[in-house]
């Protein structure tokens, strides 16, 4: 591990820097910007209970007040409503979120890929392959230098989590952080595993935009989402040690 | 450079600028208020007066209100526009979003504090049927101020 680190960033390692820290600071950005103004409206759309037309009038002893221990019961309903909608509406700039995690996760991956794919390329070209193991061990670090964009797409939510909607049951942030988590796994081992096996840059963009944009605005908010983007990360991991498997008997 | 330190700048620098970017663009991008202002027209509200000094009885109004807001120490003053009381005056009752109830007769100014940026209360008014209704543009209203600070 060391010395693919060493070996495939003896050149890079500023750059390697930079482009992690700029991925970071896009994926914050952009889920900041997706939460909060998905926070604010879900907070307008769950919780419009101010009487705009007028407020219904009655005589005295007509109706019965409720207790004040009512409205506070009542205020932690409208914050479950409002998670509920908080969740879906983040949800619904999917296509904003996917290409922006696609990008940034492009970003941080190419200056280390870049030089460990050399020993990968070439179907093409015909040049030596490097061994398996390389590869998977590559894979390894790649899904380490990513680990940051994991933390960075979790900060907002927690922000959203912890001021906003404190006190409440958060099974709809929890499943929103876990979409979000295996969206990102997913563009990774795309991107990985296209830039290590075939060394196209242009099939790696294409091939991880296509995968995001035609799966994310088809997908609904729930768990299943997270099992479809599971199952095609590990199918890519799968077909990935296959090819490997095969390049190492050469076949 | 030791590859376990090059691993920690990575993740402490872009964590920081990461945390750093959600916390500011979170505070830019929701559009919190610190000051609200509403009136809340009372349905009905002559038809009511009429009937209720025919069966000796009293108006009540009561009503919900949510507004996303910023989080602190707030003031709320609660009142009623276009409406003249005599010796009985109209008694608001307000209950916040934590169990908590203030009471009082005329227009009413209270304190309290918010944890959450939201701002949820119940307001429940009674007016006796001896006040007088002064015309007025926009009819008979609950006018409601919100501050924080």
């Amino acid at each position: 591990m060391k010395a693919i680190l060493k070996n495939s960033l003896s050149d890079y390692l500023w750059v390697e820097v930079l482009a992690v820290v700029l991925a970071a600071v896009m994926i914050g950005s952009i889920t900041a910007y997706v939460a909060a103004d998905s926070i604010y409206k879900a907070s307008i759309i769950g919780g419009s209970i101010t009487p705009i037309l007028g407020a219904p009038g009655q005589l005295s002893g007509q109706g019965a007040e409720k207790a004040p221990s009512y409205y506070a019961h009542h205020y932690l309903a409208v914050k479950e409503r409002i998670t509920g909608i908080f969740g879906s509406l983040v949800w619904s700039n999917s296509g904003l979120i996917s290409s922006v995690l696609g990008i940034a996760v492009m970003v941080a991956l190419f200056p280390f890929v870049y030089r460990l794919r050399a020993s990968f390329v070439p179907l093409l070209f015909r040049e030596r392959s490097g061994p398996v193991g390389v590869g998977l061990k590559g894979l390894l670090l790649a899904l380490f230098f990513i680990l940051p964009l994991f933390l960075a797409l979790s900060f907002p939510l927690a922000f959203v989590a912890k001021n906003w909607l404190s006190g409440v049951s958060l099974s709809s942030v929890l499943l929103l952080n876990g979409i979000l988590w295996s969206l990102l796994l997913m563009l990774a081992i795309s991107i990985y595993s296209t830039y290590a096996l075939w060394g196209r840059l242009d099939l790696a963009v294409v091939f991880t935009l296509l995968l995001a944009f035609l799966l994310s605005g088809k997908l609904p908010f729930g768990w299943e989402t997270v099992w479809a983007y599971l199952g095609i990360s590990a199918g890519l991991t799968a077909g990935m040690v296959v090819a490997f498997q095969r390049r190492w008997m050469g076949v | 450079m030791k590859w376990w330190k090059l691993l920690t700048l990575i993740f402490v620098f872009s964590l920081t600028l990461s945390a750093l970017a959600a916390s500011f663009g979170m505070a830019y991008w929701s559009p919190l208020k610190g000051r609200m202002h509403a009136e809340i027209r009372l349905d009905n509200f002559e038809s009511l007066m009429k009937f209720g000094r025919a069966v000796d009885r009293n108006v009540t109004y009561s009503f919900d209100v949510f507004w996303p807001m910023k989080p602190g120490k707030t003031s709320l003053s609660v009142g009623l526009a276009g409406v003249a009381c005599g010796s009985e005056n109209y008694t608001v009752t307000v209950v916040t979003m934590n169990g908590r109830e203030f009471r009082g007769s005329g227009s009413q100014r209270f304190t309290f504090n918010r944890r959450d940026p939201f701002l949820y209360f119940h307001v429940h008014l009674v007016i006796p049927n001896s006040c007088r209704i002064v015309p007025r543009r926009n009819g008979q209203a609950v006018v409601i101020d919100a501050e924080v600070g």
